[in-house]
């Protein structure tokens, strides 16, 4: 905030942007205007800015059609349903992050099933291997080898 | 953190929210339309500048970050640059050398109402060079802050002032003769 204010430094104001406080620089519009109120010399230079917005002011300005809006609203491209939910959920987040922590996870899991399988003797449908030819390992299966039916459990 | 009332909007709008971006033309549509045509003293013109920033808008809003800038301040950049294009292209140099038109304003004899005031100060607007007419503009009828100028027009402040200061010496210098008119006009209003 400017404390100090000079008639130089009013006039520059006034010149650059009009008589009008309001489109004065926000950091001298209080001390321009006191200053503006309380000195004689102030009244003449408002007055020819004054003259001068008055003219600009009757510059026409139409407004724009409804059917301008609806053009630009019109180009506006469709966002689907699922890039929408995806903007919902992650705000202004870029899609390959997620969709790469997706992917890690992915890959992370696959390998410790690979490898959970290896370890447990699982041959290729799921099912414990019975004979060391099924798990291609020395390693005897954990069950011993014998199935066990719905029958002995119960 | 600059305070932006169109942050949310343009988030919503970026997510896709139709709503939300008929709010933003709504709120934004008439400001570009009029500081196009300010620039280019051509409606139709306008009117194809104001649909090109929109169509920026469309496909920057999913992307913009907040906090940087105002929204309303990089529009107004978008708008003028777009403007600049346009005028560079009509008259191939550069902007400072575009002394836009011939003076077209009427002589006081034709100065017969407020219509032909109105035409006459359009007119001389079109005459000064269009870094000028782009400080008047933002300035004087878009409202803007001499620092939201400044950074729109990306100059300083003080190249601002300088802009501002010589384009409205070149205005009232134009429109001598009509300063009548001015003061007769806001007689009429108050009346």
């Amino acid at each position: 905030m400017v404390d100090r204010m000079t008639i130089e430094r009013l006039r520059e104001i006034l010149d650059a942007y009009g008589a009008e406080p309001l489109h004065w620089p926000p950091a001298e519009r209080i001390t321009a205007q006191a200053f503006a109120a309380r000195d004689p010399r102030a009244v003449a230079l408002v007055a020819e800015a004054e003259a001068l917005d008055r003219l600009l002011n009757m510059a026409p300005v139409e407004a724009p059609s409804a059917a301008l809006a609806a053009r630009v609203l019109a180009r506006r491209p469709k966002v689907s349903w699922l890039k929408s939910l995806w903007r919902d959920l992650f705000p202004g987040t870029p899609v390959w992050r997620p969709a790469l922590g997706l992917c890690a996870a992915l890959m992370l899991g696959v390998g410790v099933q690979a490898a959970a399988a290896d370890r447990l003797g699982l041959n290729e449908s799921g099912e414990v291997a019975t004979t060391t030819e099924d798990t291609g390992t020395d390693i005897a299966p954990l069950s011993g080898g014998e199935t066990i039916s719905e029958e002995d459990v119960l | 953190m600059v305070e932006d009332p169109d942050a949310g909007l343009v988030e919503a709008t970026g997510r896709g929210d139709a709503e939300a971006a008929s709010r933003l033309v709504a709120r934004h549509l008439p400001r570009m339309t009029a500081l196009a045509r300010r620039m280019l003293g051509d409606s139709a013109e306008a009117e194809d500048v104001a649909q090109d920033v929109f169509l920026k808008v469309w496909t920057q809003a999913a992307r913009w970050k907040p906090g940087a800038a105002k929204f309303e301040t990089w529009l107004h950049r978008v708008a003028i640059n777009a403007c600049y294009d346009r005028l560079r292209k009509k008259r191939g140099v550069g902007l400072d050398e575009i002394e836009e038109r011939a003076d077209t304003a009427p002589d006081p004899e034709q100065t017969l109402g407020q219509n032909q005031t109105a035409l006459a100060v359009d007119a001389a607007l079109q005459t000064l060079p269009a870094r000028q007419r782009a400080a008047i503009t933002l300035c004087h009828y878009q409202g803007l802050t001499n620092i939201e100028a400044a950074s729109t027009l990306e100059i300083s402040v003080e190249a601002l002032e300088s802009l501002l200061s010589r384009g409205r010496r070149a205005l009232k210098e134009k429109l001598r003769h009509l300063a009548g008119a001015g003061a007769s006009a806001t007689r009429t209003a108050q009346a």
